[in-house]
């Protein structure tokens, strides 16, 4: 378990990684944490002919807030993806071989918002068997005026759920309707089984942890002024 | 002797080296010109090998050696055999027994995923495996056999064609009038019961170093095992050469669970590597080879039944039983006869029938990891005994205490022979003693409660038991020579090598009793063939009372020199001469006191005149253990289950348990811990799976689970003490326990969690999967 060769490159910018990236074209690698990509290379699963290491690149660095927008990340903007566009399988985003992803923004919750999140894992820290996460908003007459509802653990890729969203959005959140939102969201699912769940378990968790976790968002509501 | 170190806690003397990253294992061994080892493993579960092909390998830059079988030939005699049946057991019990020993490196066939083909040494690991690649080996798949239930029928795919089927292990054994239980009995309760393919997962990775010496023709190999003069008898019968000439190093091993205690193909292809080229040779295991190569252990299927009266009183047990043994029977009779003959426990059962059959499958070879058959047995046991409780409308604690030995039962013949093939027979113990401390310690009664009111508003909550009994310390024997310095400081040599048990402390504590010197003065050798001819080692529960009785008695022998010693140099009687803390004294004249070196010196022989005494202070014992000594136990498991995920949260974990008297109680503690949490993987977290083509689907530890400390809740203990009568020194073994009952108890616990929905709980690990499943198909009913 030890990698095949590769050249090394210590990028010291977004703009020198990205150049090192041209060079290689598909052949290169972006080190940046090294947890998925280390144990890759060791087991030769990937075989890159060049790692650009970004750990160097200062430009890549911060955390800030500006205009109900957080921002992971560079500030400099090159092109912006929206996330159910950039993730497509695991370990696969659509940025190209000389894209580098330099920010991650965040559109931060209304005011009064509340969260929920829950997953079911083998071991604690271990990747979810299945997760949700939903962000609610109640307007002044009680009825849903923000809602988020995720998924993951489910697919290839982090799931939003339109379905769950719409069903509750401009509502009265009764228990009824929650649990309504939550078999909505899970039945347009369509989950893979492996060693640690089968297909049928995620579909049906998924449902119980959408019930709790938008009554939990809901719990921690607080009404807009 | 005055017990001064004896059954306290005393600091472990080797934890200050481990916890400063000082400690030495074999891949810290680094010698000049050292290649490094990388090898081709089958990727096929069986299939005929063709050919290899290698000169493509051969000529890569930096490969400086290349070898299949063809070029290792004359070295390649198959590995030791473990587990022949010994006079006394085949006196008793007809087995039938079919073994063939694995060569270290394939020829003409591959039996499981991960088998040796060919290896390549090269100037760094990375190279080595580069060269590797450029190895074509041609393969003929064969028929892969993965059920070991169907793997052991007429007319399945044979893994050995002589042997016309599968099966490697037979035997019926049992006593009593079985027939006639089941026929008075008011109850009978009919399970099966599966117990996944789990295994020992060693922090530290197998290793081999090795390294031949041209100017005496000796070799020395580094090795992380748990049994150096095995290692030592293997390369004896290959290489020809006398064993002083071949020395065999376990430095400090980073855990072993048995999986570092069989015989394994780089014990002897690395040093034979190091013969033809000349040079050191390292290999050290990494994780994938670990999973696929190491030791695999565990599964096996139960057929049980048991039969009872109305009021719980068991009359009988019939037990069907499979082990699937993997591509190799390189344990004999070892796995099979330890379930058997673990399987009644604690109970008092006065008929019994079982059936075993170990079969052959694709997979890796099986070999004993910590429990070694009784986690295996006791869970088919347990299972069984709370569907029986379950039937009864019975509480599962009242139905073992109702079935349980008492003290007033010891000694207790169990009607069958152990697996040394003498009687089964509990020496000492008090098991329903031991059942009522573990029920009074976890509040048993208020737990009863707690889950009446939490289960009324939705919250499900169970409570398992589990107890064993367990042969520990198998013999026959382990050495110890004890050789005191000219400083009176102590050396003690012994066949038991430490893998993290505490050796060096708890071996110091009996020495420095017996020789009545300071315990930081004993100094502990273990794990080097070149310190003591003959050992057997560690695994088993065994070197505490084996080794232990051999440090004793041979320290007493040291000590009962220096007396006579001393008694000739103070002109005093022997029975007069005190050694208290490294000080000679004459009882009654304390201003006749003298170190110990002192009396040393006096022996030395000086141009004036001889010494007192010879000045060799130096004694060995091999004690033999005909059998074993029974260590017991009883753990109890609470647990809450979420019905909407299947979730299993262990919330408290109760150990009651025997191991005799104990030397250390911290060191105890930790071994029990350890194998807790090892119980705990096995009945929430891991299994190797394979699928339908023999292929190893839990290749990294993503797919293996191991618990980490976050899923081994605080673990409770109470020591029982009941000495055993066969040692001196009244100990049982402990390395084991801990991991025998966790599956059993959990698993009782969960099923007795979901109670109200029906569920019947067969199978490990119980991971949420799993769990909603259960429901799911209870609600079906």
């Amino acid at each position: 378990m030890k990698p095949p060769a590769f050249e090394y490159v210590a990028a010291s910018s977004a703009a020198d990684a990205v150049e090192a990236l041209r060079r290689y074209g598909d052949e290169a690698k972006i080190l940046a944490g090294g947890q998925s990509l280390m144990p890759m290379l060791a087991l030769r699963l990937a075989r890159p002919s060049a790692l650009v290491d970004i750990n160097r690149c200062d430009d890549l660095e911060g955390l800030a807030e500006s205009g109900g927008v957080l921002t992971v990340g560079a500030l400099a903007r090159q092109r912006d993806i929206p996330a159910d566009k950039l993730y497509l399988a695991p370990l696969t985003t659509s940025l190209e071989s000389d894209e580098l992803a330099t920010s991650a923004r965040f559109q931060l919750p209304p005011e009064g918002a509340g969260w929920g999140f829950a997953e079911v894992a083998r071991r604690h820290g271990d990747f979810a068997l299945v997760g949700c996460a939903a962000v609610l908003a109640l307007d002044g007459a009680g009825a849903v005026s923000h809602a988020r509802l995720g998924f993951f653990g489910v697919g290839g890729t982090p799931v939003r759920s339109a379905p769950g969203e719409a069903a509750l959005m401009g509502r009265e959140p009764t228990p009824a309707r929650v649990v309504e939102a939550a078999k909505a969201a899970a039945a347009v699912l369509s989950p893979d089984g492996d060693l640690h769940a089968s297909a049928d378990y995620r579909k049906k968790v998924a449902a119980t942890l959408a019930e709790r976790v938008l009554a939990a968002a809901l719990s921690r509501c607080g009404r807009a002024r | 002797m005055g017990a001064k170190y004896f059954g306290a806690s005393v600091r472990r003397k080797e934890d200050p080296r481990f916890l400063r990253g000082e400690g030495r294992y074999v891949d810290d061994i680094k010698l000049p010109g050292l290649l490094h080892a990388a090898f081709v493993r089958s990727p096929h579960g069986h299939a005929k090998v063709l050919s290899v092909k290698t000169d493509a390998a051969r000529r890569l830059a930096g490969v400086t050696h290349v070898f299949a079988f063809v070029d290792l030939e004359r070295w390649m005699k198959p590995l030791p055999l473990f587990g022949a049946i010994p006079p006394g057991l085949g006196a008793r019990v007809d087995v039938t027994m079919k073994q063939v020993g694995q060569l270290a490196m394939a020829r003409d066939r591959v039996r499981f995923v991960g088998e040796i083909v060919a290896m390549v040494l090269a100037g760094s690991r990375a190279l080595a495996e580069d060269g590797c690649e450029l190895i074509e080996v041609e393969y003929e798949p064969l028929p892969v056999v993965t059920d070991m239930v169907a793997g052991g029928e007429p007319g399945a795919h044979v893994l050995y064609p002589e042997w016309g089927d599968n099966v490697a292990v037979f035997f019926e054994v049992g006593f009593g009038d079985p027939a006639a239980a089941f026929a008075q009995a008011d109850v009978t309760v009919r399970e099966r019961f599966e117990i996944q393919r789990y295994v020992g997962m060693p922090i530290e990775t197998r290793g081999v170093v090795a390294q031949w010496d041209a100017r005496d023709g000796s070799l020395t190999t580094w090795n992380s095992t748990q049994v150096v003069h095995f290692v030592q008898q293997g390369l004896v019968a290959a290489f020809g050469l006398p064993p002083h000439k071949i020395r065999v190093i376990a430095p400090d091993v980073g855990g072993g669970f048995g999986t570092k205690a069989t015989g394994y193909p780089e014990d002897l292809l690395i040093p034979a590597a190091a013969i033809a080229a000349r040079r050191p040779v390292k290999w050290t295991e990494d994780r994938r080879e670990h999973m696929m190569s190491a030791g695999h252990a565990r599964h096996q299927v139960h057929d049980i039944q048991i039969a009872a009266r109305r009021d719980g009183t068991m009359l009988g047990v019939r037990d069907r039983i499979w082990l699937d043994l993997g591509a190799y029977n390189s344990w004999g009779i070892v796995l099979p006869y330890n379930t058997v003959a673990h399987l009644l426990g604690p109970h008092r059962v006065p008929s019994l029938h079982v059936e075993c059959r170990g079969v052959v499958t694709n997979k890796t070879p099986n070999a004993p990891y910590r429990g070694a058959g009784r986690p295996e047995t006791v869970f088919a046991m347990d299972r069984v005994v709370d569907c029986l409780a379950r039937e009864l409308r019975m509480d599962p604690a009242d139905l073992r205490r109702k079935n349980y030995l008492t003290q007033a039962d010891m000694p207790y013949e169990l009607g069958i022979p152990y697996r040394d093939g003498n009687p089964l027979v509990y020496d000492s113990g008090d098991f329903k003693a031991g059942l009522e401390a573990a029920l009074s310690a976890v509040g048993y009664d208020a737990l009863r409660q707690e889950q009446a009111s939490l289960r009324a508003k939705g919250v499900h909550r169970g409570i398992g038991i589990s107890g064993y009994v367990e042969g520990t310390a198998i013999g026959p024997y382990e050495g110890a020579t004890v050789r005191l310095d000219a400083s009176g400081h102590a050396v003690v040599s012994t066949g038991a090598c430490s893998q993290g048990q505490g050796h060096e402390t708890s071996f110091a504590q009996i020495a420095a009793d017996a020789l009545g010197i300071p315990f930081d003065w004993v100094t502990i050798v273990g794990g080097d063939t070149a310190a003591i001819p003959f050992g057997v080692g560690t695994f088993a529960s065994r070197s505490a009372v084996n080794a232990g009785s051999s440090i004793h008695l041979a320290a007493g022998k040291v000590r009962d020199k220096i007396v006579e010693a001393a008694a000739a140099l103070l002109e005093a009687a022997p029975g007069d001469i005190e050694i208290v803390d490294g000080t000679v004294s004459v009882r009654g004249a304390p201003a006749s006191s003298l170190p110990v070196s002192r009396v040393i010196q006096a022996a030395i022989p000086t141009f004036a005149k001889p010494g007192v005494a010879s000045p060799d202070f130096e004694a060995t014992v091999y004690q033999h253990q005909p059998t074993v000594t029974y260590a017991s136990a009883v753990h109890v498991a609470y647990v809450e289950v979420d019905v909407g995920t299947g979730a299993v949260k262990l919330l408290r974990y109760l150990v009651a348990h025997d191991c005799g008297k104990v030397i250390n109680p911290v060191i105890v503690e930790g071994q029990v811990h350890g194998g807790v949490a090892q119980g705990i993987g096995g009945a929430l977290l891991e299994e190797m799976v394979y699928d339908d083509q023999a292929q190893l689907l839990t290749g990294t530890f993503m797919d293996y689970l191991v618990p980490t400390a976050m899923e081994v809740p605080p673990i409770e203990t109470v020591h029982l003490e009941y000495p055993s009568p066969r040692n001196t020194l009244g100990m049982k073994g402990v390395g084991e326990g801990g991991a025998i009952s966790p599956p059993a108890a959990i698993a009782n616990a969960v099923e007795d969690a979901l109670a109200p929905f029906g569920v019947r709980v067969t199978r490990t690990p119980l991971g949420p999967s799993v769990v909603l499943g259960l429901l799911g198909s209870a609600a079906e009913k």
